[in-house]
């Protein structure tokens, strides 16, 4: 038994209350202010999972953030989460968790097999077995994969709600340890509006597990009295259990807040969110986040028992928990020492402190020696023995004065805990993700930040600064400083008193060296997580890797959950070793968010589901359509009424309907969406002879034309019909899903290219609501409903537009069709729109109206051989192949035209546009059917063209499509045949591509 | 009168929930047939200048992000070239106006049936704003007689820091028709937190 236990008093969790919980199966208890991994330790469970590649036992090393080991598949169903640290979990009642290592046990692993074969996988296996022959590793990914472990994420539909927040402040504190807690406290005595942002449940930092005294009292006081502060200030924002996750570009920070994962799936009010993503905009940033110990390295380090320093100090202060029976101390530096002193606290045997250097002095080593505990310099440990529990035995030798090599072999100690500590690594990550630079401080043996590039600053730890008076005074001047670069300067902090520690220097030591005289033989670990060896990077330099970044992807240092946070530092020292070069010189791999892993829920927040993900677009008759049933077609945003389907009818009888009854007798449309563009100025005619390709400036008041907008690449960008209003002011229409970037395009040219053109733009798409009235008895039923003006061919012919009434409200009316009909497009303000529509349909009663939908629209359009831009165009057709060149003018400039003159913009066997009728008239093409002249088994078949439109016309009784095909305008008769990917071949004939009516008549249909 | 209907008259959505601490803080209410015109016209040209001072009573912001009252109409610097005219409806001065602008280089457009008005407030609005707005918000930067543009979800508005004579201190949110419906309710879902009362379009 190692014999862990729960100290009798003590710590700050709750006693009076007990949780229970599970853990791969078992039930446990523990109490409020528990984390997992605090809970089981108190329980004498020591392993928490397997390693990635060998699959070996592995304990708890860390307390936070940095554990790299204990990770689990928390909660069960729809709301497991996996690979979450079991030293971050807070402990909730009923909690269930699993390790994600281990299948398909935790005691009996049958990847362990990897272990006896560790030989055999080097760094690079995987690149070096498995990815060839390239075919293969389809095959063993999948086996792999499994056999790697890591979590489950779950199938089912997130229960949770998520949410973002956007704020803006003047300084943003990362981190609420001593030096953040006084950087906000400075700050918001300022006056300045400040966000605190902290990872863990509460404030505090080391001040959690230290028996320090600041100001007379003791630390945990002193931090609830700020916080108290703190949280009476209305200009500070205090968010716990938010991790600052990402710090981008313009001082533009991400915090991650989880608001109720601590109290357990199901438990929250479901009204509040369980995380939520901060976006912060901040003035001035000061990073306080602390520093994470670093391992040292060594034959056996990462044995279930072996755990950094601080890490068993936090389970002994601030969790009560007495870790084992008996501990011991490897350490390079004066923090280690503490722990030693917190063991025996706890009433621990602490069988030893062993310290690498020479000659270690000072307050740290006098007051272990105090407590009787034997210290032995110059000392290492250069194995570890464990049973089936974990570490039982570590074994010690003398190293040589230079410190390069193994002495003598010193014999073995007991201990089940081996409290190890190789300095400490300031939290760097947010200053490297803002673009700066970190230094390596050889006096410190680490990573420091650099030049700051942003409006930041760091303090405390993460800044090299290691003892607590010099954080609170870090602090204190960091967070005055942020809040007058913001522009607040007043208020008054006095830095508090605290207990000055003189430290002595540490040894740098990124190795162990192994003995010679001992039997082990077995790995140094730099990375626990992805099993990274110190072998594993001399190997790598051996074969020719000289970049970090490289060494980083061929050993997998630093990959996974943990992103390297114990194990990065150690691994670019020995690899700047294998290379003969200073730790500046390799450098650090990039730093990128996020700092811990963020879920998928908290990055969509509420932008999720057909409600919220995109939006929805509605005219002014949405209500109407919902009403009657009709079935919605996306077009842009919009929701169009798609068909209108009667009593079940299904959407082929329901569209053969609604287009037979707009050709014999009248149909609606609401066609509000489209685009429409007010353009007023006296040059307005001007902008659009350069717009479109045909001409505008004899346009008459009151009368409309189609036009062609191309890209200066010549090819169609946009269509639709404008009509002049008045002389210098039009009205445009564009497509609907066209309209934003028309307006964008014309805004383009009128502000950068032709700023001396009179022209003003605005867009008026959503002011009009406009109801299309087509069909033979439109311009009767019209008539019926009531109109101020003339409706007959002769005074309102086609082409034409007039203003009135129409059913007592004021209407724009064109003469336009886009179904070959004789049709009305009446538009009114849209606050009418509805009322409009109801007076139609109801006058159109006798007439039996007809809504149709965007489906029938297609079909009408399609038998006259109008092109819809976009679908019978894809960027790459011009007017002419179209068959239009009537609407390409000669005799002026227009955007587009010198790039129809280009040999390949002008050669004849282009794709043009044509009708396809297929042989078996009930045959209905699919849309995209790739056209061939002669069907052919043997590969590649030259392809001629495609199907663009393709329907079944009840007009025509059969079907209809349209095509581009190579050179189609000089085919016609010629047949084609549609290969179809299921090999079906459609023999087709070419035509016109006017179906019906190529004479116009029904359109003009002049008298009444 | 044919009967109107504005864009959120038929907004499917619960009128009223509490928040998770049983508070209403937030509410909404759509400012129903406003006249919205959008002004555009040289600001070098005193003569245009002082048509709209003429007719209207205020000075048009040339500020960026300001807004001149006068009366019930408000104008809103939009761009350079470009303002909103917000008010109760085409009245006689606004009418003198149009006859007063035709001379020169302009586009006066109604956008009354295009857009309509949402208005905010109640304890929570920033935050329930904060969902979803990038900008500053926050009393020492946004305040009364300014308004600023942005995209809210997806919508492209128009915001204005407003004073509701019933109820205070509000935010008005300028949307076009067709995003309102979704605006609206994406907004209701944001205050589910604080809660929410939904009245009645105010006309």
């Amino acid at each position: 038994m190692s014999g862990a236990r729960r100290s009798p008093a003590g710590g700050l969790i709750d006693r009076s209350h007990s949780i229970t919980f599970r853990f791969n199966g078992k039930e446990y208890s523990g109490h409020p202010g528990d984390t997992l991994a605090s809970a089981l330790l108190a329980q004498g469970i020591r392993l928490f999972g397997r390693s990635f590649k060998y699959h070996r036992p592995r304990g708890v090393v860390g307390a936070g953030a940095e554990e790299p080991n204990a990770l689990v598949q928390l909660g069960e169903g729809a709301y497991s989460t996996p690979n979450l640290r079991a030293t971050q979990i807070e402990l909730y009642q009923g909690l269930t968790a699993r390790t994600v290592n281990g299948w398909p046990s935790l005691a009996f692993d049958i990847g362990s097999i990897n272990n006896w074969f560790a030989r055999l996988l080097p760094a690079g296996f995987y690149y070096k077995t498995f990815m060839w022959p390239r075919s293969a590793w389809t095959h063993y990914e999948r086996f792999i994969r499994r056999a790697a472990g890591l979590g489950v994420a779950p199938t089912a539909p997130d229960p949770d709600r998520y949410d973002k927040m956007h704020r803006h402040c003047d300084v943003l504190v990362a981190g609420g340890g001593p030096a953040g807690l006084l950087a906000a406290l400075a700050a918001a005595r300022a006056g300045a509006r400040v966000i605190l942002a902290d990872e863990q449940s509460r404030f505090g930092g080391s001040l959690l597990y230290s028996d320090a005294k600041i100001s007379g009292e003791s630390a945990l006081d002193w931090v609830n009295s700020t916080v108290d502060e703190l949280r009476a200030n209305s200009n500070v924002t205090l968010l716990p259990r938010s991790t600052v996750t990402g710090y981008y570009d313009h001082n533009f920070l991400v915090i991650n807040e989880r608001r109720t994962h601590h109290l357990g799936p199901g438990q929250a009010d479901p009204r509040v969110s369980r995380e939520r993503l901060w976006r912060v905009r901040a003035c001035q940033v000061v990073l306080a986040t602390g520093a994470i110990e670093r391992p040292l390295v060594f034959e056996g380090n990462d044995v279930p028992g072996v755990m950094l320093c601080s890490a068993v100090s936090t389970y002994i202060r601030r969790y009560a928990v007495v870790p084992a029976r008996r501990g011991a101390v490897f350490t390079n530096n004066d923090s280690g020492y503490q722990a030693a002193v917190d063991m025996a606290w706890a009433g621990m045997e602490v069988s030893a402190v062993v310290d690498l250097r020479p000659r270690p002095t000072g307050q740290a080593v006098e007051s272990v020696e105090a407590l009787g505990i034997p210290v032995y310099p110059g000392h290492v440990i250069v194995a570890t023995r464990s049973n089936a529990k974990g570490l039982n035995q570590i074994e010690l030798a003398r190293l040589t004065d230079n410190g390069s090599d193994i002495l003598s072999h010193k014999g073995l100690l007991d201990c089940q805990v081996l409290a190890i500590s190789g300095g400490w690594s300031p939290t760097v990550h947010l200053h490297s993700q803002s673009g700066a630079k970190a230094r390596f401080d050889d006096g410190l043996a680490g990573f420091v930040p650099g030049q700051s590039v942003q409006a930041e600053r760091s303090a405390g730890s993460s800044a090299g600064t290691f003892d607590l008076a010099g954080c609170l005074g870090a602090g204190a001047r960091a967070g005055v400083a942020a809040a007058r670069a913001s522009g607040w300067s007043g208020g008054h902090l006095d830095i508090p008193m605290t207990q000055a520690a003189q430290s002595g220097s540490i040894q740098a030591c990124w190795e162990v060296p192994s003995t010679e005289l001992g039997p082990t033989g077995a790995k140094k670990f730099l990375d626990f997580q992805n099993d990274t060896t110190v072998a594993d990077v001399q190997l790598a330099v051996r074969e020719g890797y000289r970049s970090i970044e490289h060494v980083k992807r061929y050993t997998a240092l630093g990959f996974g959950t943990d992103q390297g946070k114990l194990g990065n530092i150690n691994g670019m020292a020995v690899l700047a070793d294998a290379l003969g070069q200073t730790l500046n010189e390799t450098g650090t791999t990039t730093f990128r968010p996020n700092y811990t892993p963020v879920t998928f829920g908290a990055i969509a927040g509420r932008a999720i589901g057909e409600d919220r993900f995109d939006p929805i677009r509605k005219t002014a008759v949405h209500p109407w359509h919902v009403r009657q049933g009709a079935k919605f077609e996306n077009v842009g945003q919009w929701k169009r009424p798609w068909y209108y389907p009667r009593h079940g009818e299904d959407m082929h009888t329901a569209v053969n309907r609604e287009c037979a009854a707009t050709r014999q007798g009248v149909g609606v449309l609401d066609a509000s969406t489209l685009g429409k563009i007010d353009i007023k100025g006296p040059d307005a005619a001007e902008f659009l002879n350069r717009l479109y390709t045909n001409r505008w400036d004899k346009l008459q008041s009151g009368r409309c034309r189609y036009g062609f907008m191309l890209g200066e690449d010549g090819m169609i960008m946009d269509d639709g019909v404008t009509t002049c209003l008045e002389p210098g002011h039009y009205l445009m229409t564009t497509t609907t899903g066209g309209a934003a970037a028309v307006m964008g395009w014309m805004e383009r040219w009128l502000q950068t290219e032709w700023p001396q053109l009179k022209v003003f733009l605005t867009s008026v798409t959503d002011h009009w609501s406009v109801m299309s009235v087509a069909g033979p008895r439109s311009r009767q039923l019209l008539e019926g409903l009531g109109c101020d003006f003339d409706l007959g061919g002769a005074a309102f012919p086609f082409m034409s537009m007039r203003e009135g009434s129409v059913a007592g409200i004021r209407a724009r009316v064109s003469r336009i069709s886009f179904s070959g009909e004789l049709a009305f497009e009446v538009s009114v303000d849209a606050n009418s729109g509805l009322a409009l529509w109801e007076a139609v349909m109801e006058a159109g009663h006798r007439f039996d109206i007809t809504p149709y939908g965007t489906e029938a629209m297609h079909v009408l359009r399609a038998e006259k051989g109008y092109v819809i831009v976009g679908q019978d165009t894809d960027g790459s057709v011009t007017p002419l192949d179209l068959g239009m060149q009537w609407i390409v003018s000669e005799t002026k400039d227009f955007i587009g035209k010198r790039s129809l003159a280009r040999s390949d913009t002008a050669r004849d066997n282009r794709k043009q546009l044509v009708g396809l009728l297929t042989k078996d008239p009930a045959y209905v093409l699919p849309e995209g059917a790739q056209l061939v002249n002669a069907p052919s088994e043997s590969r590649p078949v030259p392809m001629m063209g495609h199907v663009s439109s393709s329907y079944f016309s009840a007009n025509l009784m059969r079907s209809i499509a349209l095509a581009l095909v190579k050179g189609g305008a000089s085919r016609m008769g010629n047949t084609v045949y549609a290969q179809l990917m299921d090999g079906t071949i459609v023999p087709a004939v070419i035509t016109s591509s006017v179906f019906l009516d190529p004479e116009n008549e029904r359109q003009r249909q002049e008298a009444a | 009168m044919t009967s109107r209907f504005s864009p959120l008259s038929e907004i499917k959505t619960p009128q009223r929930q509490l928040g998770a601490s049983d508070r209403l803080d937030c509410w909404f209410q759509e400012q129903a047939f406003r006249a919205h015109f959008n002004l555009r016209g040289d600001p070098q040209n005193s003569d245009f200048l002082q048509a709209v001072k003429e007719q209207l009573g205020f000075d048009l912001p040339l500020v960026p992000n300001t807004v001149s009252v006068a009366g019930r109409w408000r104008g809103c610097w939009l761009a350079p070239d470009e303002w909103l005219l917000l008010g109760p409806g085409r009245s006689e001065p606004f009418e003198t106006l149009v006859g007063d602008l035709s001379a020169m280089h302009h586009s006066l457009v109604d956008l009354s049936g295009g857009q309509t008005v949402i208005r905010i407030g109640g304890p929570a609005w920033r935050d329930v704003l904060g969902s979803a707005c990038t900008l500053d918000l926050h009393p020492r930067v946004f305040e009364a007689g300014h308004c600023a543009q942005t995209v809210l979800t997806h919508s492209n508005v128009l915001m204005i820091h407003a004073h509701d004579d019933a109820r205070g201190e509000a935010l008005d949110i300028v949307v076009r028709r067709s995003f309102a419906d979704d605006l609206l309710r994406w907004l209701i879902d944001a205050a589910t937190e604080v809660g929410f009362e939904l009245h009645r379009p105010r006309t």
